[in-house]
């Protein structure tokens, strides 16, 4: 029997603690986001992780508003957490310890929780009819958005409800303008002006007969108008 | 406010059917081009003659349909065809209708076709009276009776019968009313925005088929239902032959006369 043993003092705290939300997006458009968890230790056996923040604390027992309501729970590299209800920024914390309890530092990240959809209010069309001879082949319009936006689309759909990934987009090798946009930062309140030609409409939707024309945008946060 | 609106798309072109009778003398000669859907203002109505030669017209355009009566007094006498072609509101071409009318005149002859020995003949005074002579020959008839203004119009027995035919049931797109029979006439009268309006100097003018007048009635407040909307109970003339008549109603708005004619098919029964 040896008459000694090998006792390893460990005091050191796991290195470089990371927290991103939403592949660091800077806006959430819904409370579910996930966030991605790190550390620059190589061996994670036993480590365990503490979240907390603002955060909706009836989603997770162990992931509470504050550092103590919250539990330590068995190192993932990535966690579903809900964010606080309420729009605006949201800031979640995050902490790691080794297999003897050793804690990191305290990393943090911030996220804007943005699930409004931007409105689109049309003016127009001058006209309710169109054909495909010249000068009766084009309906005009204009739309202007409540916030600044990043893209917008206009699309024939099978019903006033539909969303942004139904329907056609109306093409503009007929004439159209300002069918679709994405250029950025579109100013809130201020018209776009648009043109929807006969032949463009018909590629669309073919066949004689009322169409619905939808105006899609995306603010910046991400979310489509519906 | 809504993200959408409705839109619609039209690229058929409207189906139009000409109305006309089926002859006419030099004279107005009513015409009646229907659409099947709200039809624009231009309509492309023109009348080439015997002679080939073209007459454009122009008629009274009411939403889907125009009406109106066009001149036939330069026109030859013979066969002409009308030919309308319409617009629907987003000017898609409708098709092209046309109708062919017998045009018959003075101090010509019109025709000439002897097919067999018992040829009939019609023969069109200057007053436009049809007189049918069936199962003469034309040896009958010596050329010296006839006098500068006659009308001669020669055609086989099958043509003639169907001339006298049109005769009898020309105009067979308007209403019948018999002669002497006492008509309801009304009209209503709107200003420029469509709202109901009690203009003055309001009349009903009778014409005949030549339109010579035949009454001139000056309708008043005792005529009125509401306002806008005036009514007159009108004696049509006697007689047997069967003929058309137009009448008038006639009317100042703000100082701006406004007409609104119509044609009536008397005919005995």
């Amino acid at each position: 029997m040896a008459s000694y043993f090998n006792l390893t003092l460990d005091t050191t705290g796991p290195a470089n603690p990371q927290i991103v939300l939403e592949s660091g997006a800077q806006y959430a458009t819904q409370q579910l986001i996930n966030a991605a968890l790190s550390c620059s230790d190589a061996d994670k056996t036993g480590y365990q992780i503490k979240i907390w923040g603002d955060v909706d604390t009836t989603y997770d027992a162990d992931v509470q508003d504050t550092e103590a309501n919250s539990n330590w729970i068995s190192w993932t590299a990535t966690k579903q957490i809900k964010l606080a209800s309420g729009e605006g920024s949201k800031t979640v914390y995050f902490k790691v310890r080794d297999d003897v309890w050793n804690q990191s530092g305290q990393a943090s990240a911030s996220i804007i929780l943005d699930t409004t959809r931007p409105i689109v209010t049309i003016s127009g069309p001058d006209v309710s009819k169109i054909s495909k001879v010249s000068g009766k082949n084009v309906a005009s319009f204009s739309f202007s958005v409540d916030s600044i936006f990043d893209e917008f689309k206009v699309k024939v759909v099978s019903s006033t409800g539909a969303d942004h990934n139904s329907g056609t987009q109306i093409p503009t090798t007929g004439g159209s303008t300002n069918m679709s946009g994405n250029a950025g930062d579109y100013p809130a309140s201020t018209p776009i002006n648009c043109q929807v030609y006969g032949a463009d409409l018909e590629a669309a939707s073919a066949g004689d007969g009322q169409k619905i024309i939808k105006v899609f945008v995306k603010d910046q946060a991400g979310n489509w108008s519906v | 406010m809504n993200a959408y609106f409705f839109l619609e798309l039209d690229t058929t072109g409207p189906q139009i059917t000409l109305y006309a009778p089926d002859y006419t003398g030099l004279d107005y000669c009513p015409v009646r081009v229907e659409g099947d859907e709200l039809l624009d203002s231009t309509l492309d109505l023109y009348v080439v003659d015997s002679k080939g030669n073209r007459f454009d017209a122009i008629i009274s355009h009411y939403g889907t349909y125009f009406e109106g009566s066009i001149p036939f007094h330069s026109l030859a006498p013979g066969i002409a065809t009308i030919y309308a072609r319409a617009r629907d509101t987003v000017f898609n071409q409708s098709n092209v209708a046309e109708k062919t009318i017998l045009v018959y005149g003075q101090d010509e002859v019109t025709s000439l076709k002897i097919e067999t020995a018992e040829t009939a003949l019609v023969i069109l005074d200057k007053e436009g009276c049809l007189e049918i002579e069936l199962g003469k020959s034309l040896s009958f008839i010596e050329s010296d009776s006839l006098v500068p203004s006659t009308l001669l119009v020669i055609g086989t027995f099958p043509v003639l019968s169907q001339i006298g035919a049109a005769e009898i049931d020309a105009r067979s797109d308007l209403m019948q009313y018999q002669f002497g029979n006492t008509v309801k006439l009304e009209a209503y009268f709107k200003d420029f925005d469509g709202n109901p309006v009690d203009p003055s100097n309001i009349k009903l003018v009778v014409y005949d088929s030549k339109l010579n007048v035949i009454a001139t009635i000056q309708v008043t407040s005792e005529n009125r239902v509401e306002l806008g909307h005036y009514f007159y109970l009108y004696t049509l003339p006697s007689g047997t032959n069967p003929k058309v008549i137009h009448y008038e109603w006639y009317a100042e708005i703000h100082g701006s006369p406004t007409v609104k004619r119509e044609t009536l098919k008397l005919v005995f029964v």
